[in-house]
């Protein structure tokens, strides 16, 4: 082991925001690794400043440092100025609070976001000088694991990583760091250690499963070898809430993109909008405790110093004391100068009412996401709001004095025809009208509507995991038709790129097969995918080309009903049965209501735990 | 006390060295504000969608640099010993950042209004496999003749040097050799200070010695022949 700290120094002189590299953060944890029973860092596929803006590296970071046997320190890809020192100075990736290269932990452990950070972690894993592929990793390496929303389907990386964590991991990284060590206690070799983990309870160890294809190019059949479970069912912890108790959260000294206090107040939702990964593979609903949340604030904000509050989730105005919290919150911080957000709010005056309580100083922006123009079409994708409710939001949001309303909106979305689009435009153009009558005249010209229209990307494990996406033809016919449309004063529009969300819906129900695409296209140079200045198409094209992958195939085809998925090893907790008769009620315009509100939906996660909810 | 009509202004020096750095100056800002509140320091905040607590600073330092002469003002909202704001603060900063002093006061003018000139220091290493010991006699000679030189040339970069380098001192330790300079600011200082540093730099083509340290010293306000620092500024 080497575990000389590497000089950084000589490498961060000319680089942009050079204290990305350097940790020291406050509540960041240095501990003595030799002394630590066993090693972990956490890396994260994009910039410091993304990384550590995300919820699930400070959780981790606190749950595995708060246990005297284990250490966990951070790692995040380094911007192609630095990569650049990097290479030229032989430097390989290290840790941020030790300094050491990544090599020397135990454990590297990926928290994968989405499918366009692909390429950084196979860059990531060659900066760390560790071969990209686990049959290509001696002993002397360390185990390279990955876990977030982006592994339920894990396939296209599955050739680099040993095993992947499905669902929450605050219980099952200790489970983990604690089998590590007792086997290496016991001599135990890293491959003998891989398989041991994958009796654990959500962990996917690729190597342990074959796939056979058919002839059209999906999978035939999927080989389970020695006595390796069937599936992986997805880790869901049921006493969320009591690690948020003690949780510190690292304090940038650098500004990141979410330079705020926030507490999870809730995990999962409910609601069962079609399109939505996140909607089904963090179920059941859980929310903590409203006391414990005002405790947490209270405390964390003397801590830190923060003048901004979030209460994350997936839709906080759904949180059952939603109201009683902000109250509390404001008569709490009353004098403080502190400000609380909220960053789902639902598409309703209700949300606009919470909105107005806490935002007394400052009232700038709201987002609502309608994402679809009609009725029906949100029927289609089980958004359960109707116009009247977004009219009645913009209207109570423009007449309480808010000058900037965001809408997002999807193109492509399952049945979609062109009057759906122009559903979009009649809510714009009504929305315009109640501007009109609500907005005094003077203060007229500051009212922007922003529209952000985003290309869907049918996910796994969700409804739509059997549509195909539209073609790029398509999605720029209706994205124009739109944009020409939209044409208005006072009317903002943004659009997603079509190409990339094509990349995405590729790899997003993707198969191994395509790992060979990845790394072909990380040799010609993608990395840092999800940036739009350093997305390349033309080089994605070239690098699917190369290795004969057929867009069509996985992008924009529609799977029949027994097709085996590439992810069917995965257990989100839906079954297939549901959510296949999801996507039959989408298709016949049918809406499900929430599970907390009409009872139980039978999702299939009743069959692995006891749903709190139902 | 009548609220408001007399406020409570404190300025202090303070030190941003090592690690800390690398750091923005708005990163700085958030960093102090951050700490002033951890700290649980009263400060006014100033009215209106955003309100902010009234910190303003001096001149910015160019990240990279270090210092142990940064000013800033803080307005409270009620009065505090210089004694308790300089401990409680101090317990709340990262390493690296420092309140070296501090002084309550009835404000006058902003800081960046009163200081007229600063004092840097440039750190130079030698590489001890190219420089033999007694060659670092001839490397000062050839700096300074340089320095010189810069400050007496006719481009218009050493114009600025030779109204604005109002002295520099230059002295050779073992390992280090120590330039020392007042510099008058402008608008524009960092880029001239680089425009310097780029030249002694380039001096560099012998590959004997290297930049290692920018230091800020202090900052003051010259009038005629005296220097009064900050804190002096405040009567
Ligand atoms: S099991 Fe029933 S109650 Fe629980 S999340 Fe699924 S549908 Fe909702």
């Amino acid at each position: 082991m080497d575990l000389k700290p590497i000089n950084i120094y000589p490498l961060i002189d000319n680089v942009i925001k050079p204290s990305q590299y350097v940790g020291g953060e406050l509540n960041s944890v240095h501990k003595d690794i030799k002394k630590c029973k066993a090693s972990i860092v956490l890396a994260f596929p994009d910039l410091y400043e993304i990384g550590m803006s995300n919820m699930a590296i400070h959780i981790l970071y606190n749950v595995i440092n708060n246990h005297p046997d284990f250490v966990a320190e951070r790692t995040f890809a380094p911007w192609l100025d630095m990569e650049e020192q990097m290479r030229k100075t032989d430097t390989p990736l290290f840790s941020l609070e030790s300094r050491i290269a990544v090599k020397e932990f135990d454990i590297l452990g990926f928290f994968v976001q989405h499918e366009l950070c692909f390429t950084n972690i196979v860059n990531m894993l060659n900066l760390a000088k560790i071969p990209i592929e686990y049959k290509d990793r001696g002993n002397e390496y360390p185990i390279i694991i990955a876990g977030g929303p982006g592994v339920f389907n894990p396939e296209p990386i599955a050739p680099f990583i040993d095993f992947f964590v499905i669902g929450d991991g605050e219980n099952v990284i200790i489970d983990i760091l604690e089998k590590l060590s007792e086997l290496k206690n016991k001599g135990f070799n890293k491959n003998e250690i891989i398989k041991e983990m994958g009796k654990i309870d959500g962990i996917y160890v690729p190597s342990f499963y074959d796939f056979i294809y058919k002839t059209d190019g999906s999978v035939k059949k999927i080989i389970v070898k020695d006595s390796f479970p069937k599936n992986a069912v997805r880790n869901i912890i049921l006493n969320f809430g009591s690690f948020s108790q003690s949780l510190k959260l690292i304090i940038p000294n650098t500004q990141v993109i979410h330079d705020r206090f926030w507490v999870e107040i809730m995990r999962g939702c409910s609601k069962g909008c079609r399109f939505c990964l996140a909607g089904f593979i963090y179920r059941p609903v859980r929310e903590r405790n409203v006391q414990s949340i005002l405790n947490s604030i209270i405390q964390g904000l003397e801590e830190t110093g923060y003048e901004e509050v979030s209460l994350s989730s997936l839709s906080s105005t759904d949180y059952s004391e939603i109201e009683y919290l902000l109250k509390s919150l404001k008569r709490n911080l009353e004098g403080s100068h502190t400000a609380v957000s909220l960053p789902s709010l639902r598409c309703d005056s209700f949300s606009v009412k919470l909105a107005d309580l806490i935002s007394q100083e400052r009232r700038t922006g709201l987002t609502f996401a309608p994402e679809a123009g009609t009725q029906r079409l949100r029927d289609v994708i089980n958004k359960n709001i109707t116009d009247e409710d977004i009219y009645n939001c913009a209207r109570a949001a423009l007449s309480s004095g808010w000058e900037r309303i965001k809408l997002y909106f999807m193109v492509g979305l399952p049945t979609e025809e062109m009057s759906d689009l122009d559903g979009i435009i009649n809510i714009i153009n009504k929305i315009l009208i109640i501007a009109k009558t609500e907005v005094p005249k003077d203060k007229y010209s500051r009212i922007k509507i922003n529209v952000t229209i985003s290309p869907f990307c049918p996910k796994p494990n969700t409804p739509f995991q059997w549509v195909g996406q539209d073609s790029l033809e398509i999605l720029d016919k209706k994205i124009n038709y739109l944009k020409r449309k939209l044409k208005k004063k006072n009317v903002f529009i943004k659009i997603h790129d079509v190409h990339r969300s094509q990349i995405e819906a590729i790899f997003a129900r993707g198969d191994r097969r395509l790992s060979k695409a990845i790394r072909i296209a990380w040799k010609m140079g993608c990395k840092f995918d999800s940036w739009k200045e350093q997305f390349s198409y033309d080089k994605w094209l070239t690098a699917l080309k190369k290795d004969n992958v057929d867009i069509t195939f996985y992008a924009n085809r529609h799977r029949e009903e027994d097709e085996i998925f590439p992810w069917e090893i995965i257990e989100s907790g839906q079954n297939r049965k549901f959510l296949f008769k999801e996507y039959k009620k989408a298709l016949n315009e049918q809406i499900t209501p929430d599970c907390r509100l009409a009872g139980c939906n039978s999702c299939g996660l009743q069959e692995i735990i006891k749903c709190p909810i139902s | 006390m009548v609220k408001n009509t007399s406020k409570v202004i404190i300025r202090f020096r303070f030190s941003k060295l090592s690690d800390i750095k690398y750091i923005s100056h708005l990163d700085l800002i958030n960093l102090l504000i951050r700490a002033l509140r951890r700290a649980k320091i009263p400060m006014l905040y100033s009215k209106g969608y955003h309100p902010k607590p009234k910190l303003s600073t001096a001149y910015a330092l160019k990240v990279g640099w270090e210092s142990v002469g940064e000013y800033a003002d803080i307005i409270l909202s009620k009065k505090l010993s210089t004694k308790t704001f300089v401990k409680r603060i101090n317990d709340q900063l990262p390493q690296g950042l420092k309140v070296l002093k501090a002084k309550s006061v009835k404000l006058s003018q902003s800081l960046s209004s009163q200081i007229n000139c600063m004092r840097y220091q440039l750190i130079f290493s030698y590489r001890p496999e190219l420089v033999k010991r007694q060659e670092a006699d001839l490397l000062l000679k050839l700096f300074t003749e340089n320095m010189i030189g810069f400050n007496n040339q006719l481009s218009k970069n050493a114009k600025y040097f030779k109204e604005k380098l109002l002295n520099f001192k230059i002295r050779s330790l073992p390992d280090n050799i120590i330039i020392d300079f007042l510099i008058a600011i402008g608008s524009q200082d960092d880029l001239k200070i680089n425009d310097l540093i780029k030249f002694l730099n380039s001096l560099e083509n012998k590959r004997k010695f290297f930049l290692k340290r920018i230091l800020r010293i202090n900052m003051f306000r010259k009038d005629g022949d005296l220097l009064l620092s900050p804190f002096t500024l405040l009567k």
